[in-house]
């Protein structure tokens, strides 16, 4: 069984992105009515609007929280071609120490280089330092650097990258490791042309540029969103890709690299299950299940078994009209099956299809 | 076998349900869900507001799984089996057969006496009768895997193991059976008499129920002497008995054909209960249908019959010989379709046919958030006995062990109260676990310091300096935004960050050069060796200390670190019209303080530092108009210019009364 809980977001329009923030106790969300909304969860674990503002002149894409090593900081992107940066700043604590400081969000600095729709924007992995990195419709990737972290007014451009056609995401790899090299993916959601429209790039720290892994025609639709799921002690990287289908890329360091093809690229899993485009694509924050949302209304969760397969473990719908019920698995033992046994389920699965094998 | 079927669930959103909208998904932490109704947008899309904008309430939706063990009682159950779970572990699978029963005894008991306060409690919450029902059937479960695959007979003849386990789990007859004994003669008063009789007699307790038979106040009876004899005389199969199963056999038909024999003659015609008896003991199929009938579950009479007809059976025939009871069973309970078995049911049908890979499987699904399936193939895996039962390869055993325990591991680790628990099943699993106990740590929502503080010390204890750093880092930051900065040099000076050190010892280089005041002087004076993280805080560490001095009026001392200062090369750029200010009254007191060399010295970074920033400052101001820049701003300095005038004069005026002074002093010498 599951706890439901439900709020009225009281944007005036559809949100665009939800963004959690390190510990999964804020929340910030962004919509066309150009507002952002920052949520907190109380001690009882309701969750109460902090902060309303209106971000932006058009509509709001989407919304990224720094690591907290760097502050309350959201950086947000929009259809009026800027990327503002936000910090949550303290008052001066009034005499009358009754009252907690009052709190407030500041524009901190606003990134006006791209001359379209910033269609995404991400801050990249602590290890890296204060980075963001935005992408937009003129097919370029850009990264800034905040050079003194006590100081988020100054955010200056460090690298661009074009990659030549409309871009619609992007996204960090994140790794708890140094020894992982950065790596950049950006979707194109260009339509028509077969050509490639993930791409991938790289740090060279000697170089001290971004450069080009590869465009792997795996993924030739029009890409919606990628991500790369958080690593926490494979040798591999994960990427998944919404597109036409869900994409579920394994990518490595070649185990004999040659001077233009230094990473192997091979497709963990390829999913139709929608039926229809995906939009969006969310990792946990242990890399280990992946929600994908799509236009058949449903989203579904995924879960790599424990033979290295990615399996479906669920899915949910929008209905208009029900109250929230769970469509039980014939269980007698007791109702109170929860997702997670549900989710477990294919390890058996796949003992069936070994056996089949043997 | 049954399809799995993909969960599915509902969410009542009505915009989601629009044309044009549908609903997105994102993870809020490890497995926490929210949703929200999303449009997508393309590079085509105009920025209009959609169609339904202004008309429908905009929603979010957090969705969790429920989470059974933060209950009182069920906490106790975690936390206890935690600690077998490690000395499990500690075991390294090198323990012997004795330990493995011990620690499968010892998790029994914890259930048991779970179950024991969830049964005393039973009233206070609607919940209870459900988690009774769970327990319960992990006792059962648990209790058949620990006779069939942790503590085998080396034989394979596990009818008395069996009988055994349908005693505990069906106790009726022998808690009557203990009235009745206490009861003393004439027992048969008790309208319980015979049913607990017959209830001992079909659970294969000769023993007691003859004891119970002598109670009778008839046992004086030709009737109940016979049966005592026949009772007496059947044969047992006992694997240390000596016998070889063929001479079992051959005595058994011996004892069976006098029985009947002693049946026809009709001595039991005026007992009909006692005939009935002999009817159970001799297997006969009438009697035997009869109390099937009045049976509840499959398994209630299964290993009682087994031992009437097949004492001497080997635990892998017992799959044929299960699946041909549940048959009969079926049949005569009347059960048309094959619904009529149960979960538990069918998990002891795969017990008994020894597909371990079923059991697990089925376990799954018990609503306790995959504590039992987690233990119990942990422990299978650890006595050695998951790879011998399944068909699969070794790794897939410990991979599959593996991926249940990370799971529950972070299932734990991810509960604010019972986080620590967590820990000890992500520690199992190599690289992948001790990274998800790192990410999962620094994530414990932590809401002050004295939690951070358990959180740091849990890490140190383990080794996660990384976790211990970021952490550190976290309340640095979160300390400045409260306006705390000695708090925050305090943390960040434990982070052992370099470019937090420095950016917050600029904070109280800045504030002091702009308003005079020393921030936290009490944090200051307590840095000592620590201040080597950074060579800023180097600085400020000695700066105070000059301050110091200065202010105890140790001129001599103040002078020379003031020196050792603007040489050390360490000095922030912004920080030097604040030091060579100070060079001015140390420079100008009644009594010299700085010879002429060191006079030298502060002439020299005056022309060389103080210079060429005010010119930069300048520049910036020229380049700048209409941003409004102070040149230089500082608490004693309103007009640059005059201060380097200042200090030029300050330092002619005391290089020559130096010199005077040095050259005089070494005529005196020279004399």
């Amino acid at each position: 069984m599951f706890e439901v809980e439900e709020f009225r977001a009281d944007h005036k329009d559809v949100i665009h992105d939800c963004a959690y923030d390190f510990y999964g106790k804020r929340l910030a969300t962004c919509s066309s009515d150009q507002f952002i909304k920052v949520w907190d969860q109380d001690e009882n674990g309701k969750w109460t609007e902090s902060a309303t503002w209106k971000a932006h002149s058009g509509s709001i894409w989407r919304i990224s929280w720094a690591h907290p090593e760097f502050g309350q900081v959201l950086a947000t992107c929009s259809f009026d071609r800027t990327a503002v940066v936000w910090e949550e700043t303290t008052g001066e604590k009034t005499a009358s120490s009754t009252f907690l400081p009052s709190k407030k969000w500041i524009r901190r600095t606003s990134l006006n280089d791209s001359r379209t729709s910033v269609t995404d924007v991400k801050f990249s992995p602590k290890l890296l330092g204060l980075l963001l990195a935005t992408s937009s419709i003129d097919g370029i990737v850009r990264i800034y650097e905040a050079p003194d972290i006590m100081n988020l007014t100054n955010f200056s451009i460090q690298h661009e990258i074009s990659c030549k056609t409309s871009l619609k995401c992007l996204s960090w790899n994140n790794s708890l490791y140094k020894v992982h090299l950065p790596l950049l993916a950006s979707g194109s959601d260009e339509v028509g042309s077969p050509t490639g429209k993930l791409f991938l790039h790289e740090y060279c720290d000697s170089a001290r540029k971004w450069l080009k892994v590869d465009t792997p025609m795996i993924v030739t639709d029009s890409i919606n969103d990628v991500a790369f799921a958080p690593n926490i002690g494979r040798s591999y990287r994960i990427l998944a890709v919404a597109s036409h289908d869900l994409y579920i890329l394994n990518i490595n360091q070649a185990k004999e690299p040659t001077q233009n093809n230094r990473w192997d690229i091979t497709l963990a899993a390829k999913f139709s299950d929608h039926n229809c485009p995906v939009w969006r694509v969310c990792w946990n924050v242990t890399g280990t299940m992946l929600a994908s949302s799509g236009d058949d209304g449903c989203v579904r969760i995924w879960k790599m078994n424990y033979m290295k397969q990615w399996k479906c473990a669920g899915v949910v719908k929008a209905n208009g009209v029900l109250s929230p019920s769970f469509d039980q698995h014939p269980i007698v033992t007791s109702p109170a099956s929860t997702p997670l046994n549900s989710i477990a389920k294919y390890y058996i699965k796949a003992n069936n299809s070994l056996k089949n094998k043997v | 076998m049954d399809v799995d079927k993909v969960p599915e669930l509902e969410i009542p959103d009505k915009l989601s349900t629009r044309d044009g909208i549908c609903l997105a998904g994102n993870f809020i932490t490890n497995s926490k869900l929210s949703f929200s109704a999303f449009r997508n947008i393309t590079r085509q899309t105009k920025d209009v507001p959609s169609p339904y904008a202004n008309k429908e309430d905009v929603k979010v939706f957090h969705l969790q799984p429920n989470f059974i063990f933060d209950d009182p009682i069920l906490r106790t159950l975690i936390g206890e089996a935690n600690g077998i779970f490690v000395t499990l572990q500690e075991l390294q699978k090198d323990g012997n057969k004795q330990d493995y029963v011990k620690i499968s005894r010892t998790y029994r008991s914890i259930i048991r006496a779970c179950l024991e306060k969830l049964q005393e409690a039973v009233d206070t919450s609607e919940e209870y009768q459900n988690f009774i029902t769970i327990l319960y059937s992990i006792e059962c479960i648990w209790h058949l895997s620990e006779i069939l695959f942790i503590d085998p007979i080396p034989s394979n003849v596990v009818t008395p193991q069996l009988l055994e386990w349908t005693r505990f789990h069906f106790p009726a007859a022998e808690r009557n059976a203990t009235d009745l004994l206490l009861h003393g003669r004439d027992a048969d008063e008790s309208e319980e008499y015979w049913p607990s009789v017959k209830g001992l007699i079909l659970q294969g307790q000769i023993d007691v129920a003859r004891a119970i038979l002598q109670l009778h106040s008839m046992s004086e009876s030709n009737a109940f002497k016979m049966a005592e004899q026949i009772l007496k005389s059947m044969p047992s199969y006992n694997i240390y008995g000596g016998l070889s199963v063929q001479k079992f056999r051959s005595q058994w038909q011996y004892w069976l054909t006098d029985t009947e024999r002693k049946l026809s003659t009709g001595i039991f015609a005026t007992e009909p209960d006692l005939e009935e008896i002999i009817y159970i003991i001799i297997g006969n199929t009438q009697t035997w249908n009869k109390f099937i009938k009045q049976s509840q579950n499959w398994y209630e009479l299964f290993p009682g019959f087994l031992f009437f007809t097949d004492p001497a059976c080997k635990s892998f025939e017992l799959g044929t010989l299960a699946q041909c009871w549940i048959n009969r069973w079926a049949n005569i309970k009347d059960f048309a379709h094959s619904n009529f078995m149960k979960h538990l049911d069918k998990v002891i049908l795969y017990l008994l046919e020894s597909d371990i890979h079923k059991v697990l499987h089925s376990i799954q699904q018990i609503g306790d958030n995959q504590w039992f399936v987690t233990h119990l193939t942990d422990l299978l895996y650890n006595c050695g006995q998951l790879e011998l039962i399944g068909e699969n390869k070794l790794t897939d055993c410990e991979d599959f062990r593996l991926s249940l325990l990370f799971d529950f591991g972070s299932t734990l680790m991810a509960r604010d109260s019972i986080w620590l628990l967590g820990i000890n099943y992500l520690e199992q699993c190599g690289l992948e676990g001790e990274g998800a106990v790192k990410t999962l740590l620094s994530r414990i929502p932590v809401k002050n310091e004295k939690q951070a503080l358990k959180v740091i010390e849990i890490a140190q204890g383990r080794g996660y300096i990384e976790v211990e750093h970021e952490i550190c880092k976290i309340f640095a930051k979160r300390s400045m935004a409260l306006g705390r900065p000695g708090n925050a040099l305090d943390w960040a000076i434990r982070s052992k960050d370099t470019t937090y050190v420095t950016s917050i010892t600029d904070f109280f280089l800045e504030h002091y050069s702009k308003t005079g005041e020393m921030l936290c002087e009490d944090v200051l004076s307590n840095i000592g060796a620590k201040m080597f993280v950074s060579p800023r805080l180097v600085f400020l560490v000695k700066y105070f200390d000059f301050y110091q001095f200065y202010r105890k009026k140790d001129f001599p001392a103040a002078a020379e670190l003031l020196i050792n200062l603007l040489d050390s090369k360490i000095t922030p750029e912004f920080f030097w019209p604040s030091l060579l200010v100070d060079t001015i009254p140390l420079l100008e007191s009644n009594i010299p303080q700085i010879p002429s060399k060191e006079t030298a010295i502060i002439l020299h970074h005056v022309e060389s530092d103080l210079m060429p920033l005010i010119e930069k400052k300048k520049s910036k101001v020229r380049d700048n108009p209409e941003i409004p820049v102070e040149v230089i701003k500082h608490y004693r300095i309103e007009n640059i210019e005059e201060i380097v005038k200042l200090l030029r004069l300050a330092c002619a005026r005391n290089i020559s009364r130096a010199f005077i002074i040095e050259n005089t002093q070494k005529n005196l010498v020279a004399c």
